[in-house]
Order: structure tokens, then C-alpha cells, then sequence
């Protein structure tokens, strides 16, 4: 009695990954998705939507045959129903043959489609009931019945088959890519409804041979292994008719899965379901505590462990990249090991500085050469600069001229970055080797205007020289703990070195004379000479402002550490020396700044600029 | 409800029983909403929604506004007794302007509000927030919390990578509240230029203390450089730092000099020059705020237009590359506290409402998270004239700012986008991206929060 409305549905190689097949009804009519090339299909409408509407869980044919009843019809009684099982068609990519922007379905023209055109071909009263409807339009609507419409077309055409030329076929489309997943486990109704037990969802080898007790997860695998013993084996034959399909719930009543709508399909699925939900999680990631109830799961996170994760030398994890950078470019850690890096680039370059030689005058004119911003405003701001070059050159160190004029440095930085002015970068290096010669000196200058030479040998100076133990900074005064941490500890010492002798002359200094050999103390000393002689290191704002920008925190410390020069200068009573000194000890400090974070030969830059007058006034 | 007995206990008393006068637009349910305890769980609940609390904030702005004291003290009241500190996030957002509220209250020196606003404050400032002020390290943690900034970071450095192509030297000017930890991640993608890194020249303000939100910096600005000229270093990325002091309440003056010198000795064919505006525009007087005295006295027919723009305008004399401006999308300009009350209401739910699930209730990340955003409500609300420096715009108004001065507006690429998505992706999953045609939008819960965009000098003037 069911009218059956036919079509031919365009044959299609079904990859993996498409909707799922359409299957056979139970009342004789069928719909058979399985493609095969010059497969029909037949697809008959449901019989009202009543049925459908009650059904809670639509399967896709339910949906089929929805559509083909709404298309049936002019118009509906429940248009927001039919709208939404549109729209429930269109997710699972079940499409009307006829083109059906869905939306347009409230309007009753849309549905002139090839039902009734069909049978209007066949019997002449659906034909004037249909253009009936058509002239009305909507003034008045006109209900078909879609059990008459079908009636008539079925008593017209005798065999539904006949009907076979239009287009009332449902088309399956391939789901557009990104499309949302079905909710995993929509079987077919039809299928057998497996439940195993936990027991044997979690057996590993549940088929043991009984000669060597091999285990085998299938009966298959263990026959095909007793072969190999000469034992009778019997392998499954597939039976010729079709096969049961099975599917598998799960055991556990609370899961979703526990409901056989919610089965699912493959029997290696449920087991990893059962494991990694309900199992317990044995498998541990060494590298990091994760862990996993499947061992392939396990397997694919060793694969990406670390690779993800990123740790920090100080032993802070980060799992995003940003995170991992922005940390490590503020940690200690860094800091740390390019402090070491430095400390044996100095001694390299210590090295180096030892085979050549040249006049420090040359140095000093170079210096004094260097172009000056005249504004003074700039001075003012203070700009703090911190830089570093990579070598352009093995023997050229990033040249660093810089005073608090900014400006005129970054200029000539910059010239020398892009190299466009090799001229100047080689002059600049010329400026450094000679300077770089000079550092081995200004131990010997000092000891021999002062007397105690016996007291500070000159080998362990150099050695110390050559390679500041870190540890020795343990008693710093802050101002060499910060010297430190910009990587120029080296630097900043040995200058101290060259007037640290002029300054322990004066009484203060005596205690540090024990502690000599510490570099630190030294400074300490170096700090107590200043204050005591440093007077005049008050008329020389210059020189104290642009040290302490550069050493921000502590410029009671700075002021004490520049004026020493001035100090030691006055009390020398040897006004030629010490500007020479004066002199070295800023160039040696600006070759050995050279490689480096630069900041201390900037602060002696910044003297350099003022000294000149200084100098005068004292001689 | 903890609060009311504590408060009882050492402030203080407050009447007990306030009788509440009726006022507009509110729903009421019962006549006394906060006369006992015990009932006061039950009879609050409809007092706790977000649209009832705007409206109580409002009226008590009004109300202190206006020296009405024993209505701003009722309202205080109540809102005191709905919104504990540690309640949920629409609680604490409100406690937060509350203390706001009576921050206010005892700034405004007339009227009795004062002396009951110190009254509350024992009350609601039980656990001062000392300034906070971090590592770099830590407040690298801190500011990786949310993508709130990192969202901006992302977007920008994008922009910056792509502006500096092919350039040798990129002079990156960063204004910024986060003391340079967009750097980094900049360093990083300039190191992997197939052409070789630029040298890199940063040029950094340093702003005064009292305009940036906590936590600061424990370090020196300059340490801070030296740790990041280090890490260029290990990346081989030639490097240059420099801070200049400079503060966004005189359009940043000493800063825009420093650039002009700088531009009179460069090439600027080698040079690009970009300037990078991390949530620190908005920190710069707008038409609302006094004009500062010294302007007033030398250049009175400049002062015509804000300071702000002239910020901008002087920036494009520079003729940067590129601009990039990041800021929270919000609106704080209103000359009226109620209508600023309102829109900061409107939008720092967004804060509060991020970190609710993040982070534990009481954790120590937690507190240092929420001051930084209370600071920014006190700012708003508490503050007025030149200590108010939490002058947000919304992005059309900087779109209308920057297009005025002569900039054009460069979109962001695919990649820019996709950059920003997958660093999003490993935040928690409200965060969302909105692209725009010229900009890429932060978004909560689909609710706009930071937008970031890229300007250029347009090349008709």
C-alpha cells in the first residue's frame, strides 16, 4: 500500500570518511547506499511525518524519506519542524535532488518540484490540482496530501519504476571538509549489539598456544601460529552469505557508550574506549608525568614529549615557545653563562693585545677626534645606552666611542653595521689594537710612581688580570657586582687596578693593602681614597652625571669611582703623569670594553670628553 | 557576609540598620536588604547581578558626587555587603569599585563623605596592596597569564617583522607598560630572517612610576637592557638599548627630541623607524585632561589640540615605517565619573571574568592580577586631572586619531592572524580573535577587549 517513489541516484565511489551508508528497511522497500559502480538506489518516503517526528533518534534514511515526504508537499502544517529537519539534513550533508536553499521553503512555489510534475505527466486531476495551486498561489494555499499525491502517481504508472526519469533520488554529497564530526558511535539499528565484559575487553592474549604459551589476541593469529607446530589448525572460512554486522557497547553504565545508540562500530575501538576511560593508566611518559592507559597513545606522546616543552637552564618548564623566550631572555641563567663566555673572550683577547704593540697616544688622539654632538639637551636626557655587535671581522670588536651624546655613536654604529664605510671600521680597529697594547701597562706606571712596589707584584696582577675569578666578587661593593653583571667585571678592574696604586697611598687606604689581591676590595679602597682626596671631585658635574646614568642605582659609588682619577691627579702633585695615566687607563678600559656590554667604557668615554679641561685646570 | 561582623568588630560602626531610600530604576525585592546576616544571603541574590551593581555604583558616584552623604553611605553600604573581595568575579569587580568609590570619597576633601569614606576605608583596605614590583622573570609569568598582552605582542611583532624587511637597521621606539617583554619573541623572529637579523636599536621611555599599573619592575631599566642585549647576543642578533626618560603626561617631550637628533645623523632609506604604542597612548593627556601648566604658558594657541595629538602629529613628522598601536578597546574619556563608572564597569568585567577559572580564588598570582586591574579602576574613577592617566579610547576614535594626523591604516596579513590564533589556542578558550579589516581584535567571550592595528604614513600629505 506504500506509494514508492523511485529515482536513480548517480553512482559515487564513497571514500572513508563520508556519510554513512544508507541501509535496507525492514518493509520491503530498500535503500542501499553501498556504491558500486551502476548501482541504483530506491528510496521510498515515509509514510507521514507524525512517525518521523516521534522518532527521537533519526537515522540518515529516516531523514531521506523526510525529505522526500516534505518535497511532496505544498505546503506543511508545521513549518518550523520541516525547517529544522532541513537544516538537520544539510548538517549530515543530505541534500534534495532538486535545489533547495532551504530557507526558501516557506514559499509554496518551491515545492512545483518533480512530484508533481511527474505526476502531471501521468494523471490529468493531479495535473489541474496542481495548477490550481499554482493560480492561487498564496492566496489559497492548497494542502496535498502526500499519501493522495503518491497514490495517484503510484495507480498512474502501475510500476514506480517507471518513474525512474525524474529526479526525486536523494543525492549524497561528500561532506565539505570542515564540517563537525558525527558524535562517535551511530550504528545501524539492524546490527548485532555486542556486549563484552571488562575482562575481556582488557585481555591482551586471551588464545594462548599450549606448546610454548604464546599468546594471541585473535584465534585467527594463534591457528595460523600452530601451524608452524604442526599442529591441526583450522583458519575460518568466511561464510558465503552476508556477514552479521556487529556492534560493540560498552560495559560500563555510566558511559555514553553503554547505550547500544551509541555503539560502536569496530571491536579494537571499544577496547581502546574501555582503556583509556575506564582502565587505569600505566603507561608513564619518562620525560614528562603524563600517563596513558593505551600504549600506543603512550607511544605517540614520546614521539612529541619535549619537543613541546620547553625548559629553562634554571629549570622552569614552559609549554608555549613565547613564554619559554621572553623567560629566557630575562633569566639569570642566561646571564650567567654569557658572563663565562666573556670571560674567556677576554682572556683570548687579552692574549691577542699582548703580541702587538703601539704608542697610546695615537689611541688618545683617535678618541679625542671622535665627533661630538654639540647639543647639550641630549646630555641632559641622559640616554642610557647598552650595546652589542656582533664581530664583523676576527679581529674587530664592536667599537664602542660611545659618550651620553647618543646620537653621534649610534651614527657611527651604524655605519660601521652595514659596513657601507670600511674605511672607518678599519680605523676603528686600528684604534682598538693600539689601545688594547696599552692595558698591560698601566700596572707598572702606577707602581712606579708610588712607592710600595714590593707589595703589589706585578705577575699576580697580571694573572688576576687576565682571568677575574667570579668568586672573588662575593665582598664587591655594588658597583663591581653591577660591573659584573654586564659581563665587563674584567674590564672595570683592571682600570681600577691602574688607579687603585695612586689611591692606597693615601692613609685611609691601609686595609686594603691586606686584601690586594682582591680585586673587590680594592675598589672598596679605592672608594675610601676618593672620599678622603675627592674634593675636588665635586666641581665636576659633567663627569658624575653621565656616570650615574650609567650606574643607575648607586651613584654615591660612581661619583667616588670617577673622581678618583681627578683625586689621585691633585694629590700626585705630578700633574703630567696622571693625566697620562688618566689617559691609559681610559684607553685601556675602552679596549677592553670593546667586546663587550660596553657600559663602563662609555662612562669613561663620557670622562674622556670632560677631562680635557679638568686636566688643564690642574696642570 | 563575613565582612559585616569584622567591620562591626573594629571599624568604626556604621548605623546598623539604614533605613534605604527608595531610588530610580532599581528592582527592589524587599525593603531591607542588608539589615541581618543571616537573611542577607537569601534576600541579596537578586542584588548580585552585574546590571543591579552598575546601578548602585552609578548612584553612589552620583551621590558622593554631589555630597550627598547619607545616601552615599547607604549605598556603600549595601555595596559593600554584596560584593565581598573574594566573592565570585562580578562581586570582586564590583568590591574593586567600590574601593575606588571610597578612594574618591576621601579625595574630595569637603563634605562628610570624607570622613565616612575614611571610615570605610580601614574597612575595605584590611589587606594593603603594597606596590608590587617583580622580577623580569616573574613579570614575564605574570604577563603571560592572559593573552592580554601577549595578544598585542603577537600582532605587533608581526607587523614590525614585516615593516623591517629588507631594512639593515630597525629602530624600534617602544612605549610600553611592560618594560620591553615584547622583545624577546622580536628578537626570536628577527634572528630567523632568511636575509640576516637588522641591527636592532631599541629605543625605550621610561615613564615615571606613578603611570604604570603594578606590578614594576624590581631592576633598572637599564639592567633590564643589558639582560636583553645579552640574549640578542646568544640569538646573534646585533643589538643597541637605550632608555630615555620620558613621560606620556608631556607627550612624551624629551622622547620625540631624542628622535628628531636621532633622525639628523641617520639614513633613513637604511633605517626603519617604528614606533610601537603598547597600551601606553592612552596615558597621554586627551582633550578632557588640564593642560599642563608649562604648555599653557609658552605655546597657549597650540594647546588648541590635545596633547595627544600632537603626539601623533609629531610622530608622523618623523615619518615612521609603521605605527603600531595596541590598546584596550574602552572608552574612559567621560568628563562625568557616573559615565565613566559605567563604561569601565562595562569592560573590566573582562579582566576578572578571564582569571576566574584561571587562577585559584586567594592565590598569590591571583591578588598581584587583580590589583594590577584595581589599580586601573581607582585610576579611572578615584583619580582626576593629571594623576588620571587611564584615558582609554575605543579603537574607532584612535582610528579617527591616527587617519587625522596622516597616517593610513595597514591590515595585517594572514600570517599576522594565523600567528596570533595559534598563540590564542593555547590560551583558555574564551579568548578569541576577531579579524577586521585593518585589525585584529581581542576578544572575551566574543566581547571586544584589545585591538591592535598598524599605521603607515599615508603618502598624500
Amino acid at each position: 500500500m506504500v506509494p514508492e517513489i523511485t529515482g536513480v541516484r548517480p553512482c559515487r565511489r564513497w571514500g572513508r570518511k563520508r556519510p554513512p551508508r544508507l541501509e535496507k528497511l525492514e518493509s520491503g522497500e530498500w535503500l542501499e547506499g553501498k556504491c558500486r559502480r551502476g548501482r541504483r538506489t530506491k528510496i521510498s518516503p515515509a509514510l507521514n511525518d507524525k512517525d518521523l517526528k516521534a522518532a527521537t533518534n533519526l537515522t540518515n534514511q529516516d531523514r531521506c524519506r523526510a525529505l522526500l515526504l516534505l518535497a511532496s508537499r505544498d505546503t506543511w502544517t508545521d513549518r518550523s519542524w520541516a525547517i529544522d529537519l532541513f537544516d538537520d539534513c544539510a548538517n549530515y550533508s543530505l541534500r534534495c535532488p532538486v535545489k533547495t536553499p532551504h530557507r526558501s521553503l516557506l514559499l509554496p512555489s518551491f515545492v512545483y518540484f518533480p512530484f508533481l510534475s511527474l505526476s502531471k505527466s501521468k494523471q490529468s486531476s493531479s495535473v489541474t490540482a496542481t495548477a490550481r495551486c499554482r493560480k492561487s498561489g498564496d492566496s489559497k494555499p492548497v494542502e496535498f496530501e502526500s499519501y493522495s499525491v503518491m497514490t495517484v502517481s503510484n495507480s498512474a504508472s502501475g510500476e514506480a519504476s517507471a518513474s525512474s526519469e525524474n529526479h526525486a533520488a536523494l543525492a549524497f554529497l561528500p561532506p565539505p571538509a570542515k564540517k563537525k564530526r558525527n558524535l562517535p558511535g551511530m550504528p545501524d539499528p539492524e546490527a548485532e549489539v555486542i556486549v563484552l565484559s571488562p575482562k575481556t575487553l582488557m585481555a591482551t592474549n586471551r588464545f594462548v598456544c599450549e606448546i610454548c604459551n604464546k599468546g594471541f589476541q585473535r584465534d585467527q593469529n594463534l591457528q595460523l601460529h600452530r601451524r608452524g607446530h604442526n599442529l591441526p589448525w583450522k583458519l575460518r572460512q568466511r561464510t558465503g552469505k552476508e556477514v552479521k554486522k556487529r556492534v560493540y557497547v560498552c560495559p560500563e553504565p555510566s558511559c555514553v557508550h553503554h547505550d547500544p545508540s551509541r555503539a560502536l562500530g569496530d571491536l579494537t575501538g571499544i577496547k581502546k574506549h574501555f582503556c583509556r576511560k575506564h582502565g587505569e593508566k600505566k603507561w608513564k611518559c619518562d620525560k614528562c608525568s603524563k600517563k596513558y592507559a593505551v600504549q600506543s597513545d603512550w607511544k605517540a606522546h614520546a614521539k612529541t614529549c619535549g619537543t613541546r616543552e620547553y625548559r629553562c637552564d634554571c629549570g622552569t618548564l614552559f609549554s608555549r615557545r613565547d613564554s619559554y623566550v621572553t623567560h629566557l631572555a630575562f633569566c639569570d641563567a642566561l646571564a650567567e653563562e654569557s658572563a663565562r663566555a666573556q670571560g674567556s673572550e677576554n682572556r683570548r683577547e687579552e692574549k691577542a693585545a699582548t703580541a702587538a704593540a703601539a704608542p697610546a697616544s695615537l689611541q688618545e688622539q683617535r678618541m679625542v677626534s671622535l665627533p661630538m654632538l654639540p647639543d647639550q639637551k641630549d646630555r641632559e636626557n641622559s640616554a642610557v645606552l647598552l650595546r652589542y655587535m656582533p664581530p664583523l671581522a676576527p679581529a674587530s670588536m664592536s667599537v664602542n666611542c660611545n659618550n651620553s651624546s647618543g646620537s653621534t655613536t649610534s651614527c657611527a654604529g651604524s655605519t660601521l653595521f652595514a659596513s657601507s664605510v670600511s674605511t672607518t671600521r678599519t680605523s676603528f680597529s686600528d684604534l682598538i689594537g693600539g689601545t688594547s697594547r696599552t692595558e698591560a701597562e698601566p700596572p707598572s706606571l702606577c707602581l712606579s710612581s708610588n712607592g710600595p712596589s714590593s707589595l703589589f707584584p706585578p705577575a699576580p696582577d697580571r694573572r688576576q688580570f687576565a682571568a677575574p675569578p667570579p668568586s672573588a666578587h662575593m665582598s664587591a661593593t655594588a658597583l663591581l657586582q653591577k660591573a659584573a653583571q654586564m659581563g665587563a667585571a674584567a674590564s672595570s678592574s683592571s682600570f681600577l687596578r691602574g688607579f687603585g696604586l695612586p689611591a692606597s697611598s693615601s692613609p685611609s687606604a691601609t686595609g686594603s693593602e691586606l686584601q690586594w689581591p682582591e680585586q673587590t676590595s680594592m675598589s672598596a679602597g679605592l672608594g675610601l681614597g676618593l672620599r678622603y682626596d675627592g674634593g675636588g671631585a665635586a666641581g665636576l658635574p659633567g663627569l658624575m652625571m653621565s656616570s650615574a646614568n650609567l650606574f643607575e642605582s648607586k651613584p654615591a659609588a660612581t661619583l667616588d669611582f670617577l673622581g678618583l682619577g681627578m683625586g689621585t691627579a691633585g694629590s700626585s702633585n705630578a700633574g703630567g703623569l696622571s693625566a697620562f695615566i688618566n689617559s691609559i687607563g681610559a684607553g685601556g678600559l675602552e679596549a677592553y670594553g670593546g667586546g663587550r656590554s660596553t657600559v663602563p667604557a662609555k662612562a669613561w668615554d663620557g670622562s674622556g670628553g670632560d677631562r680635557e679641561p679638568n686636566g688643564r685646570a690642574i696642570l | 557576609m563575613m565582612q559585616f561582623t569584622e567591620s562591626a568588630a573594629h571599624g568604626p560602626p556604621p548605623p546598623l540598620h539604614p533605613t534605604l531610600r527608595a531610588w530610580p530604576d532599581f528592582p527592589y525585592n524587599s525593603s531591607s536588604s542588608s539589615s541581618s546576616n543571616k537573611s542577607a544571603g537569601g534576600q541579596l541574590s537578586s542584588l548580585t547581578n552585574a546590571a543591579c551593581m552598575e546601578q548602585l555604583l552609578a548612584h553612589c558616584a552620583h551621590a558622593i558626587d554631589t555630597h550627598d552623604a547619607t545616601l552615599a553611605q547607604q549605598l556603600l553600604w549595601v555595596l559593600h555587603n554584596i560584593a565581598p573581595p573574594d566573592g565570585d568575579s562580578n562581586q570582586r569587580l564590583t568590591a574593586a569599585f567600590l574601593r575606588a568609590l571610597v578612594l574618591r570619597a576621601s579625595r574630595s576633601s569637603s563634605s562628610p563623605c570624607a570622613a565616612l569614606a575614611a571610615a570605610l576605608s580601614d574597612v575595605n583596605h584590611d589587606s594593603p596592596l603594597t606596590p608590587l614590583s617583580l622580577s623580569p622573570v616573574s613579570l614575564a609569568a605574570f604577563i603571560d597569564l592572559t593573552p592580554w598582552h601577549r595578544f598585542g605582542f603577537s600582532a605587533a611583532n608581526a607587523a614590525i617583522t614585516d615593516a623591517a624587511d629588507s631594512f639593515p637597521v630597525l629602530h624600534l621606539v617602544d612605549l610600553s607598560t611592560t618594560y620591553s617583554m615584547q622583545l624577546p619573541t622580536l628578537i626570536e623572529s628577527l634572528a630567523a630572517r632568511p636575509e640576516g637579523a637588522p641591527f636592532l636599536r631599541v629605543t625605550v621611555a621610561s615613564p615615571p612610576e606613578s603611570t604604570s599599573p603594578p606590578p614594576t619592575l624590581d631592576m633598572p631599566l637599564e639592567q633590564l637592557g643589558a639582560r636583553l642585549v645579552n640574549f640578542a647576543r646568544s640569538r646573534n642578533v646585533s643589538m643597541e638599548f637605550r632608555v630615555v626618560p620620558s613621560t606620556p603626561a608631556d607627550g612624551f617631550e624629551s622622547l620625540l627630541e631624542h628622535l628628531r637628533l636621532h633622525q639628523l645623523v641617520t639614513d633613513p632609506a637604511a633605517e626603519a623607524l617604528v614606533i610601537n604604542c603598547h597600551m601606553m597612548l592612552h596615558c597621554t593627556p586627551d582633550e578632557s585632561a588640564p593642560p599642563p601648566e608649562t604648555a599653557q604658558q609658552t605655546a597657549a594657541p597650540i594647546m588648541l589640540s590635545s596633547l595627544r595629538t600632537m603626539f601623533l602629529k609629531a610622530l608622523r613628522a618623523l615619518e615612521p615605517t609603521v605605527v603600531v598601536v595596541v590598546d584596550e578597546d574602552a572608552d574612559f574619556t567621560a568628563g562625568d565619573v557616573v559615565g565613566r563608572l559605567r563604561a569601565a564597569f562595562n569592560y573590566m568585567w573582562i579582566p576578572f571574568d578571564a582569571v576566574e577559572n584561571l587562577l585559584p580564588r586567594g592565590g598569590e598570582q591571583r591578588r598581584r592580577y587583580e590589583a594590577s586591574v584595581c589599580w586601573k579602576i581607582e585610576n579611572s574613577i578615584a583619580q582626576e586631572g593629571a594623576q588620571r592617566v587611564e584615558r582609554l579610547e575605543t579603537r574607532s576614535r584612535w582610528t579617527q586619531r591616527m587617519r587625522g594626523v596622516g597616517f593610513r591604516a595597514v591590515g595585517f596579513g594572514e600570517e599576522a592572524a594565523g600567528e596570533v590564533k595559534s598563540m590564542l589556542d593555547e590560551h583558555s578558550a574564551g579568548w578569541g580573535l576577531k579579524k577586521d579589516e585593518e585589525e585584529l581584535i581581542l576578544t572575551w567571550k566574543g566581547h571586544d577587549a584589545v585591538f591592535a592595528s598598524a599605521w603607515m604614513p599615508s603618502s598624500l600629505r
